[in-house]
Parts: structure tokens; C-alpha cells; sequence
């Protein structure tokens, strides 16, 4: 059983309180406090870290006490003598003190003996004798006591009881204070706390005692930040943008819009005021189920204050041909032309990515992307309110264009880093090599980026512009933007050119064309591939090249005859999506930049 | 340069823009009753060796708010501070200002506020301009007004450009209501000093256990011409919500010189 050690004093020689220090048994190394329940009573005991040096043992007083009995206090009397005892004890000692007026000579500490007792209406006399020896000192010392001490513990205590715990818990008391003049007081706090007169029981008699018998509420004014104006919004409905708004660093708000049935999360950014004429940028996302897109073209429109408007769009997750439900690019480029610029993200589609080997599923890939292009659209405006020449250029051309993230490898050349970034934009419902123009976002500090760049990726050459905004928060990550791209008329050709771009990822090259196939080749290795648009004529060239070493490529969702459990170098049909693990079961081979 | 000096410059550069909330705020520095009692003797309170910027001797001060270090429990966190003397500076105070911090530079090394901060952000990243008109920076891009920061209640939710991450970061903590963060006993804008200072030239109040008042300490004060700002000593250890805090006792300083505009304590 605890047992007290040594109390600690406020000061040396000081007559009131002191701290009482336990030990688990005479001589442990450990000193022990109690904390005290609400109800008095000892919660538990703490180790304590406090310094001794300055404590007063208490030498042959016997004091133990247990966890759950009356809390122990400490009080040295004005003959500093130790009263150690129950709550009750000490009430009783202060008491019989006050009246016999022991602690005349020490009139703060009887003023707080009378406090702990709940008996300062009892003892005016000793509340004026501890004011007018503060006031002797200085009137500030002596109106902060008033104030604080005596006034405001009365007063927090009324109005607890006044509306109850459950509108003051303690950090709504706490925004009370006090500060009296002469006879009136003035209460100030939060509105729901001062905005109608309370029965003042204990503080108003005390505060009597005082000459105060005025008091005002008034409640805190309501606050004024300096004031700030929108600049960008980015908003947007579905699983994906919910994703990536909520964490760091957009934090959006989501809001069910009750009209539309639709939840839709927000986030915003703001400036002070003066700094843009009008806010800058509005970006809205959403998927590729009609309602949502409906939902996208009809907020568009409510967006006409913004200086630039841009949408981004996340082409379906599954692989395979897209659900008929699912509206295709080119009917959302088509509703949504009033946007400056309908930016389509699809890398999530390139590949299957759901086995441990990729780590990252399809939904990470399009989460990544949208993140990564979300926060580039937004480092493009510039801080300071110059004009953005990104979006200046994008304004009103009502394009299409791609958008596609990579994150920097330090382990492969640049070339080879902005080829993967490329390799990213390619989406099978667009021509990427009709973009007018390739803009990569570089916040990468390691490595400069250099003014142009040309990538060869397929059959292609791509120019790569390179952007670096001022304060961009992408890191490593490179966010590429190409504008201007045609919408793929679906043709079995478009599809082959795709395709060899797709191959060119993994470092494969075209060596031969023809008109339904071509040759494939990295380093000694080499592969006839078809590419096929309809499932019908899969049958048939199985059947033309049986015996055959080559690959089909289609689009298409396999048919339930050539779906294979899993895949293996004889395997001849495959979906596009899953060319990259094909090829590594067959020749080993990773894609470009993937590893180092 | 100290290891921790170094960071990103982003939350530095937003501060660096705000306009300074008024009015400015003394700064406070928090010492224990002994040690009180030694600072009076010596008339200067000494730079101390630091264990968070190691290799330093410094005075750590708090912008307006008397400050506690979080601790280890609920409990050792007001026991630690069992009897605190605050020390509250003329407004005039005009020393060379070594650092400035929007938090608690001890509770961030020792993991108090990683649940609002990225594993990745360091102390430096929060490092601001060390001048004395930074404080006021923070209040006003964080806070709103200087009340809403004494009482550690911001005015409304701070909306900050997504990549402003330790900004964001710091607006969650200061909005946080657990212990660790910026409540009642939390951390206020840190203000490190490397030089002594002469407690008779700078110390204009004082905020001490009442059984000062009693003592021979009050003397050496009044002859310092040092207001004495005295608080209940058995309060501190009463699980009271009703008693009042030393901040109560700050704040109400603040507003019967007339600082604080909300609270106008010259005409209350």
C-alpha cells in the first residue's frame, strides 16, 4: 500500500498547499502520485518524474492510503507544521484555522484555504484582507487574482450548471473570462454561453464582496481571417476521385447532392484577395457511367465563372471490351466540348497489373494518375497571379487529350524514364501520335529537365515539352499531358499501330508489316503478331497459321473457348492488356524502366 | 547550422507572406518554481543546454501562450508542471530571435504530433523567418485573431493549397482536440532566444503559485517592478474543470492592458 514519503512545498518556507509524494514501501526508488478522481477519491497512482531536492520528508507520520480511498492533501500550516489528511480532514483543520484567524499573518493562503473549503462567503474578511494585500502590491496583481481565482472557477461553475454539461464541457467553459472594473464585471465567451443573463448563485455573492454587482455579457466577436477568394476547384463523382481527394493533399468534402442523387467530392484552393480577378481553374472528374457523365456536362456548365475548365474522365477499370452501359470516349468528348480540354485517363487499362509480381492493381494505376494530374493542373497556376501559359494555350480549344504519370526512376536513363511516361498515354480510343503536343510536368529537383526532348516509342516520334512550375508537390513524379489527340476510328490498322506501340514498351521493335500482321523483334528474339478487332475472325486465324509460332492481339473480350486459366508461352490469343506478363513468360521480358 | 535547420522552405515562404495578426503578443517563458527562485537571484535567465537542437544553449519562449511541454501521461503532463512560473516579457522585448517554431519543437522530436504529420516531414520543414513578427504571421494565415490563438480555438477551417502539405498538416493539429495537440496544456508558436536575458529589463509580469505572494519572493519582485499574477496552488492538483487555468490568467493580463481588441479590458 502506497504510503507518503515527503510533500513538496511551492516555495521554501511557504505557508498552503504542498504536493504529497507516495512510495509503494519505505526506500523504493519509484516516488508515486495520486491522481485524483472527480469524485476525490485516488483514480490510480503515477510514477513521478518531479525533483525531490526541494520535498520535506515526513519522517514518522504514518500516512498509507490505497487506489479508490480518499485522495491525501498536504497544507503547511503558518507554524510550519505538516496537516496531512482527507479532503474532509483538511476542511475540518481549514475551518477551525480561518475562524481562529491562524493565517492572518498569510492572507493568500487563507484565502485559498477558504476556496478549498467552499466557504469564501463565509469569510469575506479574508478575501478583501488577500485583495487589499495583492492591491498593496499592485492593482493588476491584485485584479487578475479577483478575476481569475475567486470570480471565474464561480462563474464557470454557474454556468455549468446553468446549461448543463453537455452544452459547457470543458473547452467550451475554458473560452470564458472575466475581467471586472470598479462594480460591474463583463463576461465574455461564445455566443450560446453569454447571449442571455444566467443566475450568477456563486459568483454574484462573492463578487458582491467585491462592491461588484454589475455585470455584462458580451460575446466574443465574431472572427475575421483576412479575407481570401477561390482560385481552383477540383470536383467530381465516383469511386476514383473519392480516392484520390480525400487523403493528402486535397482533403476534399464530400456532399450528397440530393437533386442528382449523386455524391460528389469537392476541394478547393483560395489566395488573398486581389491577387486573380476571377478563380482560374475548375477541373471536374468522373467516370464513364452515363449519369455520371451526364452529371459532369450539366456542372460544367455552372462553371462559366472560371477562367479554365477542364475534365478528366477515367475510361472503365475491367480489361476487355468496355460494358455496353459504359459510354465510349468519343460520346463523352462529345458531350463534354465545351471543356477546354477533356483529358482521358487509361493507363489502368494498358495492363493487368493484379498480380503480386506488379504490386499495383488497376485502381492504384488510375488513382496514382488522377492524383498525379489533378495536382499538376493545379501547381500550373501560378501562385502569384500570372498568367498560365499551359492554360492559356488550352483555353477554349475544346481538345482531347490523354493524360498519363510515371514515377522518376534513378536507375535508367532519361530517355528510358520519359519513354515508360509516354508508353502511359497510350489509350486504344485515341491516336496519340496525332498530338499536337506532349507537356510533361517536371518537379523532379535531382535532375534538371531539359527544354525538349525526343521520344521514339513504336513507329513514332514524340516531341516532349517540359513544364517546371514553381511550387509543385509531385516530386518524383512526372505527369504528362498530350493535347490535341485524334479519337482511334476503331479500324483494324489504328488498333495494329497501337499495338506495336504497346510491344515498343516492352523493347520490342517492328522488323516486318504486312497488312494483318507484323514482326516483332528485341535483340534475336522475334514474334509474328496479329492484331484482331473481331472476335469472329479469331477462329480462322488460329486455323490459317496452325503450327505456327506467332501471337494474336485483340480487344475484344476472349470467347469462352480461348479464355485460358492462366498463361503460358503456348498460349496464342491474348487480350492487349495482357501482353506484358505473356511476354515475360515467354522471353523473360519486363517492361521499360519498370525495374532498374 | 544545426541538423534540424534543415527542411523545405514551403511552410517559411506562406508564413513569410501573411500579414501579422494584431496585436503583437509578449512572449512567455515557463519555468518551475526552484528554478524561479534561482533566475531572481542571478537577475538572468540563462541560456540551457537543449536536447532537441543539441549542441545549443537556448531560452525557449512561447508567443502569448503560456505553453507546456506535452508529456508522457495525461497525469505527469500537469504534474511536470506542477507548480509553473510564467514569465511574461515586455512587448517592447527587442532581443536576437534564434528560431521560430508554429509548435512545441520537443513534442514534435518526441512524436506528439505524429499523427498529424507525414513520416517523411522533418522539424525543419516548419522552421519560419526568426523574427518576432513571424508569430504573428502564423496566427493570421492559421488562427484568425490573437484570442482565438491564446484559447487555441481557430476561427474557421484554413483552406490551403493542396500542396502546401505542412501547412496542412499544421492546420489539422492546431484544429486537433486530444491532449498531444494544441489544447489548453499544448504548444504555442515557439520563440528561441540564444542570449541571457536580464529578467529586470525584460520581465514585466509574472505568474506564480499564490503562496508567492505570502513570500519574501514578492518583495524582490515589487522591487523589479514585476507585476505578481498569482494562481491558486491547491487547483493544480483538483481534476476541476471549474478551476482556472494559468492561460485564464494570461489571457486576462492581456486584456486589462487593453491587447486584446475582442476583450477590451480597459473599458470592461
Amino acid at each position: 500500500m502506497p504510503r507518503l514519503a515527503c510533500t513538496l512545498p511551492s516555495t521554501r518556507g511557504a505557508v498552503g498547499f504542498e504536493l504529497p509524494i507516495f512510495q509503494a514501501y519505505r526506500g523504493a526508488n519509484t516516488d508515486l502520485l495520486q491522481e485524483i478522481a472527480p469524485d476525490g477519491t485516488i483514480r490510480r497512482f503515477n510514477p513521478s518524474w518531479l525533483s525531490t531536492q526541494h520535498a520535506i520528508r515526513v519522517h514518522d507520520l504514518e500516512v498509507e492510503v490505497e487506489k479508490g480511498e480518499e485522495a491525501i492533501w498536504a497544507f503547511r500550516d503558518e507554524e510550519q507544521r505538516l496537516v496531512v489528511g482527507s479532503r474532509s480532514d483538511i476542511i475540518r483543520y481549514g475551518l477551525e484555522a480561518l475562524k481562529r484567524e491562524c493565517l492572518i499573518g498569510f492572507p493568500l493562503a487563507a484565502a485559498e484555504m477558504a476556496a478549498f473549503c467552499n466557504a469564501q462567503r463565509h469569510f469575506p474578511d479574508i478575501l478583501r484582507r488577500a485583495f487589499e494585500h495583492l492591491s498593496a502590491m499592485s492593482t493588476n496583481s491584485a485584479g487578475s487574482w479577483l478575476d481569475t481565482s475567486i470570480l471565474l472557477p464561480a462563474i464557470r461553475e454557474d454556468m455549468a450548471e446553468h446549461y448543463g454539461k453537455r452544452v459547457t464541457g470543458a473547452r467550451q467553459l475554458s473560452q470564458i473570462i472575466a475581467v471586472s472594473k470598479g462594480n460591474h464585471i463583463t463576461i465574455y465567451g461564445p455566443k450560446h454561453l453569454v447571449s442571455q443573463e444566467i443566475p450568477l448563485t456563486r459568483s454574484l455573492p462573492l463578487a458582491e464582496i467585491f462592491g461588484i454587482n454589475d455585470v455584462k455579457y458580451v460575446s466574443y466577436n465574431e472572427a475575421q481571417p483576412s479575407p481570401r477568394e477561390l482560385v481552383w476547384k477540383v470536383a467530381g463523382t465516383g469511386g476514383m476521385i473519392q480516392h484520390a481527394l480525400t487523403g493528402q493533399p486535397f482533403q476534399g468534402v464530400r456532399d450528397f447532392n440530393q437533386v442528382s442523387n449523386i455524391s460528389e467530392i469537392t476541394a478547393v484552393g483560395d489566395s488573398k484577395i486581389g491577387i486573380f480577378q476571377r478563380p482560374q481553374l475548375l477541373v471536374r472528374v468522373f467516370g464513364s457511367d452515363p449519369e455520371e457523365v451526364e452529371y459532369a456536362k450539366s456542372r460544367l456548365v455552372d462553371g462559366d465563372h472560371f477562367r479554365y475548365r477542364h475534365v478528366i474522365n477515367i475510361r472503365p477499370m475491367g480489361y476487355g471490351t468496355p460494358r455496353a452501359s459504359k459510354v465510349s470516349s468519343r460520346e463523352v468528348f462529345k458531350g463534354l466540348s465545351h471543356a477546354d480540354v477533356v483529358w482521358l485517363a487509361a493507363t489502368h487499362r494498358l495492363r493487368q497489373t493484379g498480380t503480386p509480381r506488379n504490386n499495383l492493381g488497376p485502381l492504384h494505376t488510375a488513382s496514382r494518375t488522377l492524383t498525379g494530374a489533378l495536382q499538376a493542373l493545379v501547381t500550373c497556376i501560378d501562385a502569384k497571379g500570372s498568367v498560365s501559359p499551359f492554360f492559356e494555350q488550352l483555353k477554349k480549344t475544346n481538345s482531347l487529350g490523354v493524360v498519363g504519370t510515371w514515377r522518376y526512376n534513378n536507375n535508367v536513363t532519361i530517355e528510358e524514364n520519359l519513354t515508360r511516361l509516354v508508353f502511359n498515354l497510350l489509350c486504344e480510343d485515341v491516336l496519340l501520335h496525332k498530338a499536337k503536343r506532349i507537356v510533361v510536368v517536371w518537379s523532379f529537383k535531382k535532375t534538371p529537365a531539359p527544354k525538349t526532348k525526343e521520344i521514339t516509342l513504336g513507329n513514332h516520334r514524340y516531341e516532349v515539352e517540359f513544364l517546371t512550375p514553381r511550387n509543385s508537390s509531385l516530386g518524383s513524379t512526372l505527369v504528362a499531358f498530350a493535347i490535341g489527340v485524334d479519337l482511334a476510328s476503331g479500324s483494324s490498322s489504328d488498333f495494329k499501330e497501337f499495338c506495336v506501340s504497346l510491344f515498343a514498351g516492352y523493347g520490342w521493335w517492328q522488323t516486318l508489316s504486312s497488312l494483318s500482321s507484323a514482326v516483332m523483334q528485341q535483340e534475336h528474339k522475334s514474334l509474328r503478331v496479329f492484331t484482331c478487332t473481331a472476335t469472329k475472325d479469331i477462329p480462322s486465324l488460329l486455323e490459317q497459321h496452325f503450327g505456327e509460332t506467332f501471337l494474336i492481339l485483340t480487344n475484344k473480350t476472349l470467347p469462352q473457348g480461348l479464355r485460358h486459366e492462366r498463361l503460358t508461352s503456348d498460349t496464342k490469343v491474348i487480350h492487349y492488356s495482357e501482353l506484358g506478363r505473356w511476354l515475360q513468360i515467354a522471353f523473360g521480358g519486363k517492361i521499360l524502366a519498370d525495374h532498374g | 547550422m544545426h541538423s534540424h535547420d534543415n527542411g523545405r522552405n514551403k511552410l517559411r515562404k506562406l508564413v513569410a507572406e501573411a500579414i501579422p495578426a494584431q496585436p503583437q503578443l509578449p512572449l512567455v517563458h515557463n519555468t518551475d518554481a526552484y528554478v524561479f527562485d534561482e533566475v531572481l537571484t542571478s537577475s538572468q535567465i540563462e541560456p540551457q543546454s537543449c536536447n532537441v537542437f543539441a549542441g545549443e544553449t537556448l531560452i525557449y519562449t512561447f508567443y502569448g501562450r503560456p505553453s507546456f511541454r506535452p508529456n508522457m501521461s495525461e497525469l505527469a503532463t500537469s504534474m511536470d508542471h506542477y507548480l509553473p512560473v510564467c514569465l511574461i516579457f515586455k512587448q517592447s522585448f527587442s532581443k536576437k530571435i534564434r528560431r521560430v517554431f508554429p509548435f512545441d519543437t520537443g513534442a514534435f522530436v518526441n512524436d506528439f504530433y505524429k499523427s498529424y504529420l507525414h513520416r517523411k516531414m522533418v522539424l525543419g520543414d516548419f522552421a519560419l523567418e526568426p523574427d518576432l513578427e513571424t508569430p504573428g504571421r502564423v496566427i493570421s494565415t492559421f488562427f484568425g485573431t490573437a484570442r482565438s490563438y491564446l484559447q487555441a480555438r481557430p476561427d474557421s477551417p484554413v483552406e490551403l493549397d493542396p500542396s502546401q502539405f505542412e501547412a496542412r498538416s499544421y492546420a489539422a493539429l492546431i484544429d486537433a482536440k486530444d491532449s498531444n495537440a494544441m489544447d489548453s496544456r499544448g504548444s504555442g508558436i515557439e520563440v528561441q532566444i540564444a542570449d541571457a536575458i536580464a529578467v529586470a529589463d525584460w520581465v514585466e509580469a509574472v505568474i506564480v503559485p499564490s503562496t508567492f505572494a505570502d513570500s519574501a519572493i514578492s518583495k524582490e519582485l515589487n522591487r523589479l517592478k514585476i507585476e505578481i499574477l498569482p494562481y491558486d496552488v491547491h487547483g493544480r492538483m483538483r481534476p476541476n474543470e471549474y478551476f482556472s487555468s494559468i492561460s485564464d490568467i494570461c489571457i486576462h493580463y492581456y486584456a486589462k492592458k487593453g491587447i486584446l481588441g475582442e476583450i477590451e479590458g480597459k473599458n470592461a
